[in-house]
C-alpha cells in the first residue's frame, strides 16, 4: 500500500497506530499555534544538543578555501580603521620585546653607527676600558668571596642599588 | 683569570664605583703624565731661562730645594684643576673614571683640594690607605673618605658594546649570533 501524507507527513497505512490515526484529526497548526514558542525553547537544554554535535565532522565538511574566495579582502580592508587598531597596540612593550643589540648586530645600521661615531682610538679605549672593568669585577668577586659577603649586598654606585640602570649620557 | 678578550660589559655602568685595577690604571697614567709633563716643563722653562739669561742652565743648579717644591706645586695643579672641572684627570679620562662626591654630585674646588691634599696620606703605612679601594662596600681610598667623595665609571659600557657589535658586521653576527661577548654583569 503506497505512503499517504498526513498533517504530520508522509506515513505508511500498514504502520499507522491508532495514535497516529487520531493525531491525523487534529489541526497541528492551530495547535502549534497555541505553543508559546520561546518557553519552549528555554525548557529545551542547547548546551546537551551542542554536546553531541561533532563540531569537527562539520568543519571538515566546510570548504574554507571557497568561503575566502568569495571574500573582497580589498573591500574589507578599507572598512578597517588601521589608526584604531595602532591606537589599542601598546609600541613601548613591543619597543621592549626587540633585542637591539640583535638588530645592530645583524643589519648594517651597526656599520653606519661604527662609521659615524667611531675611529681606531676608540675602539682602542673602548678595549683597554673593558679589561680594567671586567678586571675590576674579577677582584671584586674575590674580595666579596674571601669577605663572605654577598655580591648585591654593596651599593653599586652613589644613590644606585645593584641592578638598578646607572644615570644615562657619559660626560 | 683575566677577561676574556672583546669581554664588553653589558650595562652602562655609568655612576658605578670604579674598581681596583681601573683606579691602579688611571693613577699609573697620571704619575707618568704628571712626571713625564713636569720634566718636558722644566726643561722648557729652564731652556727659556736660559735663553733669556744668555747662559746654559741645568736643573742641578737648583737643587731639590726647588725642584721639590715645584713638583708638588705642579702635582696639586695636575689634579685640583682636572677634578674641579670635570672630575676626571687625563689617566683617569683615558681610563673612564671621575670623582664625584659621595653622593654623586659633581666635585667643587674646596671639595677637590681637600682630595689632593690628603691624597699622599693613602700612601702612608705602605699604601695602607689605598686598602679601602679593594675591600670597601664604596671603594674609597682614605683620601676619598677625607674629601668626601668617591670614583665612579665615566665610561659608558652599553655605548661601547652597540659599537662593538657593530663593528662584528652582519656577516659574522649572521653566522654565529650566539657568540656575542659574554656579557659581564654590571
Amino acid at each position: 500500500m503506497p505512503a499517504r501524507a498526513s498533517k504530520n507527513g508522509p506515513v505508511s497505512n500498514n504502520r499507522r497506530r491508532p495514535v497516529d490515526r487520531l493525531l491525523d484529526l487534529v489541526p497541528m497548526d492551530a495547535v502549534v499555534r497555541h505553543v508559546d514558542v520561546n518557553e519552549l525553547i528555554e525548557r529545551v537544554d542547547v548546551q546537551r544538543i551542542v554536546d553531541r554535535v561533532d563540531v569537527n565532522a562539520i568543519v571538515e565538511r566546510v570548504d574554507i578555501q571557497r568561503i575566502i574566495d568569495r571574500v573582497d579582502v580589498n573591500a574589507l580592508m578599507t572598512r578597517i580603521d588601521v589608526n584604531e587598531i595602532i591606537d589599542r597596540v601598546d609600541i613601548n612593550a613591543i619597543i621592549e620585546r626587540v633585542d637591539v643589540e640583535d638588530v645592530v648586530a645583524r643589519t648594517e645600521i651597526g656599520q653606519v653607527v661604527v662609521a659615524s661615531t667611531t675611529g681606531m682610538a676608540t675602539r682602542g679605549l673602548d678595549f683597554v676600558r673593558a679589561q680594567g672593568v671586567g678586571l675590576d669585577q674579577w677582584c671584586n668577586r674575590w674580595v666579596d668571596r674571601i669577605l663572605r659577603r654577598r655580591p648585591g649586598d654593596a651599593p653599586a654606585g652613589p644613590g644606585i642599588t645593584i641592578g638598578a640602570p646607572g644615570p644615562e649620557a657619559a660626560p | 683569570m683575566t677577561p676574556r678578550r672583546n669581554r664588553v660589559p653589558e650595562s652602562s655602568l655609568v655612576g658605578h664605583y670604579a674598581g681596583p685595577v681601573t683606579r691602579l690604571a688611571a693613577c699609573a697614567l697620571d704619575i707618568a703624565i704628571l712626571n713625564g709633563a713636569f720634566v718636558l716643563g722644566l726643561s722648557a722653562l729652564f731652556w727659556l731661562l736660559g735663553f733669556i739669561a744668555g747662559t746654559q742652565l741645568d736643573t742641578d743648579d737648583f737643587g731639590p730645594a726647588f725642584s721639590i717644591p715645584m713638583l708638588a706645586l705642579w702635582a696639586f695643579l695636575y689634579f685640583w684643576i682636572p677634578w674641579s672641572l670635570s672630575g676626571s684627570t687625563p689617566g683617569m679620562a683615558i681610563v673612564g673614571i671621575r670623582v664625584v662626591r659621595r653622593d654623586g654630585d659633581p666635585v667643587d674646588r674646596a671639595h677637590a683640594a681637600l682630595r689632593v691634599i690628603t691624597w699622599p696620606l693613602s700612601f702612608l703605612f705602605f699604601g695602607l690607605g689605598f686598602l679601602g679601594i679593594l675591600v670597601g662596600r664604596e671603594h674609597r681610598a682614605l683620601h676619598d673618605v677625607f674629601a668626601g667623595t668617591a670614583v665612579v665609571y665615566a665610561w659608558d659600557a652599553r655605548a661601547a658594546r652597540i659599537r662593538f657589535l657593530a663593528q662584528r658586521g652582519p656577516s659574522r653576527a649572521a653566522r654565529a649570533p650566539e657568540g656575542a661577548p659574554s656579557r659581564a654583569s654590571g
